[in-house]
């Protein structure tokens, strides 16, 4: 076969199998973080909750397809041939991803919200005889009632009295979503910069799926963000140290997509951010010129570059034949 | 391999300087005590260089790999060829070290400068505090108590000018204190024991020749325990030459040989009973009254006739209640309170549970064991269902060992005690002042709940319960004189646990691995989530196992994204790579490690006692096939 093709079809590969990979894996940690929150200490956690699993699914689909991109660089990294075909593969891909995959996805999702399907996973009552300290406060509950009525002990080490109060028949909170017991809390619980990356992606996932709403020139200028991560394969070949390059390309991916996050969410940047806005949007009629604007100016750049190395190092041979 | 090496330890020692640049830069420490700057800022640079060391070390070392194998890689044209195998061993050694440094690194090293770190943080509100406490203890003339507080004080900063002078007045002060007690000591000696123990108080108060009398008369009835009681009672109160003194002896040790003669029943029931008996009393008159009461105390649950029994049950249990203990015992100890805010549940199989709260526990090596003494215990007591029966509160306490054999078996099941465990707590809630009249501390029975105050309940978002026409709360019992109210209690536990929950209040983090392995199969009887035990256990176990693995893959890395060209010139430029890499890296690890937490949780919640050997199983599967991968790497 020739080089070129097999160069491509791997592309292609890498593509499918990364990307249906990090699905099903980041489908089973959602699946698996969600019955953490059901969990009170002294029970196991149930086995697999199909809901829960395709709610993973279609959450976590989006993202590995942004990401895709980085992947398949990286892979033309470790395999360099420069030949149109798998370049082209490789835009093709990612574009209709963009274009088709994305978008399908969250009207799927869309469609299960409107069909009303929730997981019958259970919110369980807490468990008696355990010591849960939050903040300062350590409860322990010695019946816990069906309604959530509880008796117990609360001992105070906020100060250095070591008050002890003792009660019965409070009703403990509800529910709200986040764990249900503190120790699974102190276990499982994400660190600070973790929640704070997640938070950021619930946040552009929000965005986009406004930009769905608001019609397909909407979400193109949205998809500004895939044509900027696109680019980035101009970096490929900044330096003969592919580790180097490595670098480059993962930091710049990261970069424009955090750069994005920032300009479409509240961020340290919003108020620079909303001054360029108010002032391009009399140029752009669009929600977000700016972010739009420093894309298609990123990607061209990134293009440029990409050219130029390709043009004063020349094309590339690839001596491991193109395996992974 | 020594290239690699060579850019690890070099890269790892720009990291160090530059962490403790940065942190002399940034400066901006907390308040602290004089003097102590210059250490704590230094310590928080050690600490973010012991944070980020994973990510440096695997960042360091893939970009080590992926150099090193720039040249001389001609001879791995194959998958799995000899030289791939032989690099494999290389780096295996290599990591295995690395992988070892990690481990301290997350056993010792980070947790010891996060705890200096905090230390050097509460030093002042401390020494204030202790300093404040020793000034308000001069002003109520408690001066080994204040003395104890300044020690402290002095121990903290011993530069402090305020600190040796509030040393110097607790001295003086003591001094005094000792010098009156000299004075007044027997007659606060004798008030502060009488107070408590009427049958004793009555007995004691008869005449010696009274005392003869009576003891005369059991002689004649042969009730020789009774004899012995009174004659030596009487002895005991004959001063020197009183004229009843040879007489009591006598009668004294006539019943004593009476008493002491091997089965002087026939009958196999009788003569057991009667050797119960003896060893009770025996146990008794030796001043071991613990274990007098509770076998006095098994013998009038089986005969209630007997009234020697019910008397010397009665006078053993006046013994064991007003056991005390001195609130200056700990008068020889500088340092106070080595561990503080131990909480920890028992159920003991008739009296529910029972919730301990300890705000400070001390120990001590005294009468070849561990002793313990405590301040601020509270001790709320649930029936088996979960209600409140009462709370107890005591200023302070003291714990010894008992030996489980001093108690008989029916005592064991009642109390609960397990054969296997060698020695039992006894909590002593009782203790006395040596120089004021009656007794210091007593536990405070309260029957009434406390309620939780209303802005911990509005901060946890708690709500009290409003009873309705339909619903309604369970009805109240009135405890109040059904249980009885004690001064020493017997823990059902074996007394090594004691240690072991000390630890695992502060969490499972600052438990030593041993220790933790101890106490996850205790845990839940405690009242502790042994999921979260079990899994802190495996986590630190297993992160070498999964380091390793990962440190192979990025060797694997490091070889997929080698420098190809082999005649290149290495530029240091180039070298401005890895701070970038550390900082991908140390994201990425960020993930890594959160995935082992979750994955470990998931394996323990499943599987309980065999977690760890499946969760072994599951990395070295990772290990082999990273391995795998990486032994197939060609050029």
């Amino acid at each position: 076969m020739k080089p070129a093709i097999k160069h491509a079809l791997m592309v292609a590969f890498t593509f499918f199998v990364l990307s249906i990979v990090a699905t099903l894996l980041s489908a089973m940690l959602f699946m698996v973080y969600m019955l953490c929150t059901h969990v009170v200490s002294g029970q196991s956690i149930t086995s697999f909750d199909s809901v829960l699993f395709v709610e993973g699914m279609l959450s976590s689909a989006p993202f590995v397809m942004l990401a895709s991109a980085m992947f398949m660089i990286l892979y033309m990294i470790r395999h360099p041939y420069t030949h149109w075909l798998p370049l082209t593969v490789y835009a093709v891909l990612y574009t209709v991803a963009w274009l088709l995959f994305i978008p399908a996805v969250f009207s799927l999702e869309n469609h299960f919200d409107e069909q009303g399907i929730v997981s019958n996973v259970e919110y369980g009552h807490l468990s008696p005889d355990y010591f849960r300290n939050s903040d300062g406060l350590v409860f322990y509950y010695s019946q816990v009632q069906k309604d959530n009525l509880a008796n117990g002990v609360c001992i105070d080490l906020t100060d250095s009295y070591g008050k002890v109060y003792s009660f019965s028949n409070v009703r403990l909170p509800g529910s709200n979503g986040d764990f249900i017991d503190s120790l699974v809390k102190s276990a499982v619980g994400m660190s600070p910069v973790m929640s704070a990356i997640m938070k950021c992606l619930e946040n552009l996932a929000d965005v986009a799926r406004l930009s769905i709403l608001g019609g397909y020139l909407r979400w193109i200028t949205f998809a500004t963000i895939g044509l900027a991560l696109m680019s980035v394969v101009g970096l490929r070949r900044v330096s003969r140290w592919r580790l180097v390059n490595v670098a480059f390309v993962v930091a710049f991916s990261v970069f424009i997509f955090v750069f994005n996050v920032f300009c479409y969410t509240s961020s340290p940047i919003s108020g620079a951010v909303s001054f360029m806005n108010g002032y391009l949007s009399k140029v752009f009629p669009m929600a977000n010129p700016f972010a739009f604007l420093c894309n298609i100016v990123l990607a061209f750049a990134l293009g440029l570059t990409g050219l130029l190395i390709d043009i004063i190092h020349g094309p590339e041979e690839d001596p491991e034949g193109g395996t992974l | 391999m020594k290239r690699v090496l060579l850019t690890l330890g070099i890269y790892a020692v720009f990291v160090f300087g530059f962490c403790i640049g940065g942190t002399f830069i940034y400066g901006n420490a907390p308040r602290l005590l004089p003097g102590m700057e210059g250490h704590y800022i230094f310590l928080r640079g050690l600490s973010w260089f012991f944070k980020l060391l994973p990510a440096i070390t695997l960042s360091g070392f893939t970009v080590g790999c992926s150099i090193h194998w720039q040249k001389n890689i001609r001879d791995s044209r194959k998958r799995f060829s000899q030289a791939m195998l032989r690099r494999y061993r290389n780096i295996l050694f290599i990591s295995i070290g690395l992988v070892f440094i990690l481990m301290l690194n997350n056993e010792i090293f980070l947790p010891s400068t996060s705890a200096k770190i905090k230390r050097l943080e509460s030093e002042p509100g401390e020494l204030n505090h202790a300093i404040d406490t020793a000034t308000m203890l001069l002003q109520q003339d408690r001066p080994v108590l204040a003395w104890q507080y300044a020690m402290k004080a002095t121990s903290i900063a011993p530069a402090d000018p305020i600190a040796a002078h509030v040393l110097k007045r607790s001295i003086d002060a003591v001094e005094l204190q000792r010098d009156r007690e000299r004075h007044l000591e027997n007659a606060s000696y004798r008030t502060a024991i009488q107070a408590e123990k009427p049958m004793h108080t009555l007995d004691e108060s008869y005449s010696v020749s009274e005392l003869v009398r009576l003891a005369k008369a059991e002689v004649e009835s042969e009730n020789w325990f009774m004899a012995h009681y009174w004659a030596n009672l009487a002895v005991e109160a004959c001063e020197g030459t009183d004229t009843n003194f040879p007489q009591a002896t006598e009668i004294a040790s006539l019943a004593w040989n009476k008493l002491n003669r091997p089965s002087p029943y026939k009958n196999k029931e009788v003569n057991d009973y009667f050797n119960k008996k003896r060893e009770a009393y025996n146990a008794f008159y030796s001043g071991d009254s613990l274990k007098a009461y509770y076998i006095f105390h098994s013998l009038a649950g089986e005969h209630t006739v007997d009234p020697d029994v019910i008397r010397f049950e009665e006078l053993a249990r006046e013994d064991v209640e007003g056991q005390y203990f001195f609130y200056d015992e700990v008068e020889s100890i500088p340092q106070l309170a080595n561990s503080h805010d131990i909480y920890f549940t028992i159920s003991t199989p008739n009296s529910g549970r029972m919730v301990f709260f300890i705000k400070h526990a001390m120990s001590m090596k005294k009468d070849g064991g561990l002793v313990r003494y405590l301040d601020d215990v509270t001790i709320v007591q649930f029936t088996r269902s979960g209600d409140f029966i009462r709370s107890v509160y005591a200023p302070a306490a003291k714990v010894i060992f008992q030996s489980v054999s001093a108690f008989d078996r029916t005592t064991r099941i009642e109390k609960g005690l397990q054969d296997e465990w060698k020695n039992v707590p006894l909590l002593i809630l009782q203790s006395v002042d040596r120089k004021t009249e009656g007794l210091m501390s007593k536990p405070e029975y309260n029957y009434e709940e406390a309620g939780i105050p209303e802005e911990y309940m509005k901060k946890c978002g708690m709500r009290r319960f409003e009873s309705s026409a339909t619903t309604s709360a369970a009805p109240r019992v009135a405890w109040k004189g059904m249980v009885p109210e004690q001064n020493i209690l017997v823990l059902p536990m074996p007394y090594e646990d004691f240690a072991l929950i000390t630890d695992a209040s502060l969490g499972p983090t600052s438990m030593s691995l041993s220790a933790l392995n101890d106490f996850i199969n205790k845990s839940t009887r405690y009242g502790f989530a042994s999921e979260l035990f079990t899994e802190n256990f495996v986590c630190r176990i297993l992160y070498p196992l999964y380091m390793l693995a990962l440190f192979i893959i990025a060797a694997t890395m490091g070889w997929n994204y080698r420098i190809e060209d082999s005649k290149i010139l290495f530029r240091f430029i180039w070298l401005l790579l890895i701070p970038i890499f550390s900082a991908l890296v140390f994201l990425i690890l960020e993930f890594l490690m959160y995935f082992f937490n979750i994955v470990n949780f998931v394996i323990v919640s499943g599987f309980h006692t065999s977690a760890l050997m499946i969760a072994f199983v599951v990395y070295l599967l990772l290990f082999t096939v990273a391995s795998i991968v990486f032994a197939s790497r060609k050029m």
